[in-house]
C-alpha cells in the first residue's frame, strides 16, 4: 500500500513538473509574441517600412500584413500565455515562426539588408544579424513545442 | 479541426482588430492606389516625366536622378513652391526615395495628388536603387 502510494506520489510529481515546464514555456512564448505584437500595433507605418526590406511583398500587401499580424501576435500570445484555446494558438503561432525563418532565411541567401521588424526596429545585414534572428525564432518554436508536448489534461493549463 | 476552429477565429479576431485600428490609428498605413508604383522600365519608356525626389536634403545633394526636383516633407512648403515653377500638368511625376523599403515616396505621392488635384502622379518602385541598378552602378550599402 504504500508502496502505491509512492508510485502514485511520483507520478503526480512528474505531472506537476511537465506542467509547470508547458505553463513557462507557453508563457515565454506567448509574452514574447505579446511584446512583439504591441511595438509593431503601436507603429505599424515601421513596419510596413521592415517588411518591404524583405524585397518579397508588393506596398499593399505590406500595409495589410502591417495591419493584420501584429493582433495575430497579439491574440495567438495572449491566449497561449492564457492557457486558453492552446491548440488554435499554437498552430498559429508556429505557422508564423515557420514563415518568419522562411523570409528571413531567403533574404539571408539574397544577401539583403532587411529591418527584421521582429521588435520595432532591428536591422540585420550580416551573417551574425540573420542567424541571431533564425536562431531566436527556433528557440521560439522550441519553448513552443515543449508547451505543446508537456501540457496536461487535468492541470490548469492542460483544460481545454 | 478543434484546432482549425480556433485557428481560424484567432485569425478572424485579429483581422477584426486590425480593421476597427485602420480607422482609428493616427500613424495608419494607407493602401496605396491600384497602379501607383511604376517600374524603372515603365518609367523610362515614358516620352517625358518630372523626377520628385522624395529623399533627404543630404542624400539628395550628394547624388540624384537627373533633372530631379526635392520635395520632402522636412521642408515641404517651399519644395513645394519650387516644384510648381516648374510643374507642367500635362507630364506625369515620378516620385522617389532610397529603396522599396522607404514610405517616403508614397506619402509624398499622396500628398501631391491631394495638393495637385491631378492622378498623374507615380511611385518609383524600388526608388532610388531601381534608377541606379537601371543605370548599372548597383546598390553602394
Amino acid at each position: 500500500m504504500e508502496s502505491l502510494v509512492g508510485v502514485a506520489g511520483e507520478r503526480n510529481g512528474a505531472v506537476k513538473v511537465k506542467e509547470i515546464a508547458s505553463r513557462l514555456a507557453f508563457a515565454a512564448v506567448g509574452l514574447t509574441f505579446l511584446a512583439s505584437g504591441g511595438v509593431k500595433v503601436y507603429d505599424p507605418q515601421q513596419f510596413v517600412s521592415a517588411i518591404l526590406t524583405y524585397e518579397v511583398f508588393s506596398y499593399n500587401m505590406a500595409v495589410l500584413i502591417a495591419l493584420l499580424v501584429p493582433f495575430v501576435e497579439v491574440v495567438a500570445g495572449g491566449l497561449v500565455t492564457a492557457g486558453v484555446w492552446k491548440r488554435g494558438a499554437t498552430w498559429v503561432i508556429g505557422g508564423m515562426l515557420v514563415v518568419f525563418v522562411v523570409l528571413i532565411g531567403q533574404a539571408w541567401a539574397r544577401g539583403l539588408s532587411i529591418d527584421c521588424g521582429c521588435f520595432g526596429s532591428s536591422e540585420a545585414s550580416d551573417t551574425g544579424d540573420y542567424v541571431w534572428a533564425i536562431g531566436r525564432d527556433l528557440l521560439l518554436g522550441a519553448g513552443l513545442w515543449i508547451g505543446w508536448k508537456f501540457r496536461t489534461a487535468d492541470g490548469g493549463i492542460g483544460r481545454q | 479541426m478543434k484546432g482549425i476552429v480556433e485557428a481560424l477565429f484567432i485569425l478572424g479576431l485579429s483581422l477584426s482588430l486590425a480593421w476597427f485600428v485602420w480607422f482609428w490609428h493616427p500613424n495608419a498605413p494607407q493602401f496605396g492606389e491600384e497602379g501607383l508604383e511604376q517600374s524603372i522600365e515603365e518609367v523610362l519608356s515614358w516620352e517625358a516625366l518630372t523626377w520628385v525626389d522624395a529623399r533627404t536634403l543630404g542624400e539628395f545633394e550628394e547624388d540624384r536622378i537627373p533633372g530631379a526636383i526635392l520635395l520632402n516633407e522636412e521642408d515641404w512648403e517651399n519644395l513645394f513652391g519650387e516644384l510648381m515653377l516648374v510643374w507642367d500638368p500635362e507630364v506625369p511625376l515620378v516620385v522617389y526615395c532610397e529603396s522599396s523599403a522607404c514610405l517616403r515616396s508614397h506619402d509624398a505621392a499622396k500628398r501631391l495628388k491631394e495638393e495637385l488635384g491631378v492622378e498623374n502622379v507615380y511611385v518609383l518602385a524600388n526608388g532610388w536603387k531601381a534608377w541606379l541598378e537601371s543605370q548599372g552602378k548597383g546598390m553602394a550599402q
